[in-house]
């Protein structure tokens, strides 16, 4: 939309809508994705996967969002980093949201380096009013930059900073409404970091604003037996199912899609997975075992 | 601790350097501090493992899980990374291999780090349309001289010493590969995309001069001139039309000027 006046803000409530189950996007099902038509809504693509010059992903990248509509997830914004925005990345992420109109652009609650460096992971914040006030700052120019608004996803967390003057969920809460930004609520990682800072899930769920919430994620995480860690490389478990359906029941219908990055199955069994999905959402699924 | 002086002890902690960030972690079951800590630090040297394996399939192969372990470690503490997309994590590694022992005892390992490294650039380098054969022959006779050619941005030039490409070729088919031996001459190669394609061979001296010419600009005339240096003068119009019909066919022409 090129037409002056109205802010990234008004322009954001007529981007495209996204509604029902998706997958996330991966090399491997290229080519089952563009052969039968399989029952999946829409793909999200990891957005630093597509940050190349050219060459085959963005080939079929081209040729899939013909069939797909997409949303652009990405890794490397660093929202809560103390360096300065890195002005070429976000030049990078526009452009290519320019040329494939994702329905919209996440990235995750967290940092992934200083001083230039990148240690491509997502490292917990400390949940402080500093924090707070700095990651806000960003999120605003940032939304500047992209012309748009932001989905912040929570991300799974392994610490927690003895600096840390309030809960994760009241910092989240809190940082949507100051920078105005929206939340891809991540449901496997609520579970893996209530295991791992023993803290209620529900409570955290039951936390979130409402009508701040755009998308959910699913995936599977491993037990390492007292603590989880989030590998996205099994099939979804129980007790995320059983915090989806909550979620589902306190947010009501909410775009969700499943995340799986190892040990990638063939895409049938990812749309059997996301079958699931529809059947917890619809309160028809079975009670796991 | 203020927001900034965290980030810098984490990341000192997570690159494996002295910092005072344990003492701000929070010590509470399941997890001790250090503990918590520690899956950071093993997620982290994981990842940029993973990173070079994805890159660099072929130089695991030969080295084998134990040594490509350890000499992704060794690298991953000299390096790290500075790049929003962990694609280009690792482009460093054939001059790490040539300058580490005991990698630098085997030149191969460095030369074929080198080769795949040109190979994931030829993967991802901007497009472009290749012009058909018949491109040249719509250009008048009389202009062939001063014509000039662009060339698809993912073509690389490489001078190779060693039996590197049979050695990658038989280890991504899972064949014995060949002893590694240095060439008599470095061989000349090119590589390229056609069609999303990664393509590569090998050019003798007279290709190898001709390309370069082409690729840095110079016009039909000083492709022949090139080609002069190799043969005798009245082979050189017919090889120079050879050689250039076959860059057309194999895609690696998108302009002529």
């Amino acid at each position: 939309m090129a037409e002056p006046g109205p802010s990234h803000r008004t322009r954001l409530r007529i981007s495209m809508k996204l509604t029902g189950f998706g997958l996330g996007l991966r090399p491997t099902h290229y080519e089952a994705l563009l052969g039968e038509p399989h029952p999946i809504d829409w793909l999200e693509i990891i957005t630093e996967n597509y940050l190349v010059p050219g060459g085959q992903p963005l080939h079929y990248l081209e040729r899939i969002r013909s069939r797909f509509p997409l949303a652009m997830h990405g890794v490397s914004l660093s929202i809560g980093s103390t360096d300065p925005l890195d002005r070429d990345y976000l030049e990078a992420v526009r452009r290519l949201a320019d040329r494939i109109e994702p329905a919209w652009i996440s990235d995750h609650l967290c940092w992934t380096g200083v001083e230039g460096r990148n240690l491509h992971d997502l490292l917990p914040l400390p949940y402080t009013e500093e924090a707070l006030e700095w990651v806000a700052s960003r999120v605003d120019g940032v939304q500047e930059a992209l012309g748009r608004r932001i989905l912040l996803e929570n991300v799974s967390s392994y610490l927690t900073y003895q600096a840390s003057e309030m809960s994760e969920w009241e910092f989240l809460g809190e940082l949507v409404r100051r920078a105005d930004c929206d939340i891809l609520l991540d449901i496997n990682n609520i579970y893996v970091s209530s295991v791992n800072h023993d803290f209620d899930p529900l409570r955290y769920l039951r936390a979130v604003p409402k009508e701040r919430v755009r998308q959910f994620h699913l995936a599977g995480h491993s037990d390492m037996n007292g603590h989880l860690i989030d590998t996205h490389d099994h099939p979804i478990a129980a007790p995320v199912w059983a915090l989806f359906r909550e979620a589902v029941a306190h947010f009501g219908p909410v775009p969700t899609m499943i995340e799986r990055d190892d040990n990638i199955p063939p895409l049938a069994e990812l749309v059997a997975e996301l079958d699931l999905a529809r059947a917890h959402a619809a309160g028809h699924a079975l009670e796991a075992a | 601790m203020q927001l900034r002086e965290l980030q810098r002890e984490m990341q000192r902690d997570l690159l494996g350097r002295e910092s005072a960030i344990a003492a701000a972690i929070v010590d509470a079951p399941p997890l001790p501090a250090q503990a918590r800590l520690d899956i950071y630090r093993h997620a982290y040297r994981a990842r940029l493992g993973e990173a070079l394996d994805d890159v660099y399939p072929i130089l695991h192969k030969v080295l084998g899980d134990e040594t490509f372990a350890s000499m992704a470690e060794l690298f991953i503490e000299a390096h790290t990374s500075v790049h929003r997309s962990i694609r280009w994590y690792g482009s460093e590694l054939a001059e790490f291999l040539a300058a580490q022992a005991p990698f630098a005892d085997q030149p191969v390992l460095a030369e074929l780090a080198q080769f795949e490294w040109t190979l994931s650039e030829v993967f991802d380098a901007p497009d472009a349309a290749a012009l058909d054969r018949s491109a040249l022959g719509a250009c008048d006779a009389a202009r062939w001289p001063s014509l000039t050619f662009r060339f698809h941005p993912s073509i690389r030039r490489r001078a190779l010493a060693w039996n590197t490409v049979p050695i990658w070729q038989s280890m991504s088919e899972d064949e014995t590969p060949p002893v590694p031996h240095a060439s008599p001459a470095p061989v000349p190669w090119v590589l390229w995309r056609q069609n999303f394609k990664n393509y590569f061979r090998s050019l003798d001296g007279a290709e190898g001069a001709a390309l370069d010419a082409a690729t840095n600009g110079g016009t039909f005339a000083q492709i022949c001139e090139a080609l002069g240096a190799f043969l005798p003068e009245e082979a050189v119009p017919l090889r120079a039309a050879t050689l250039l019909g076959g860059w057309f066919d194999g895609g690696m022409i998108v302009g002529i000027d």
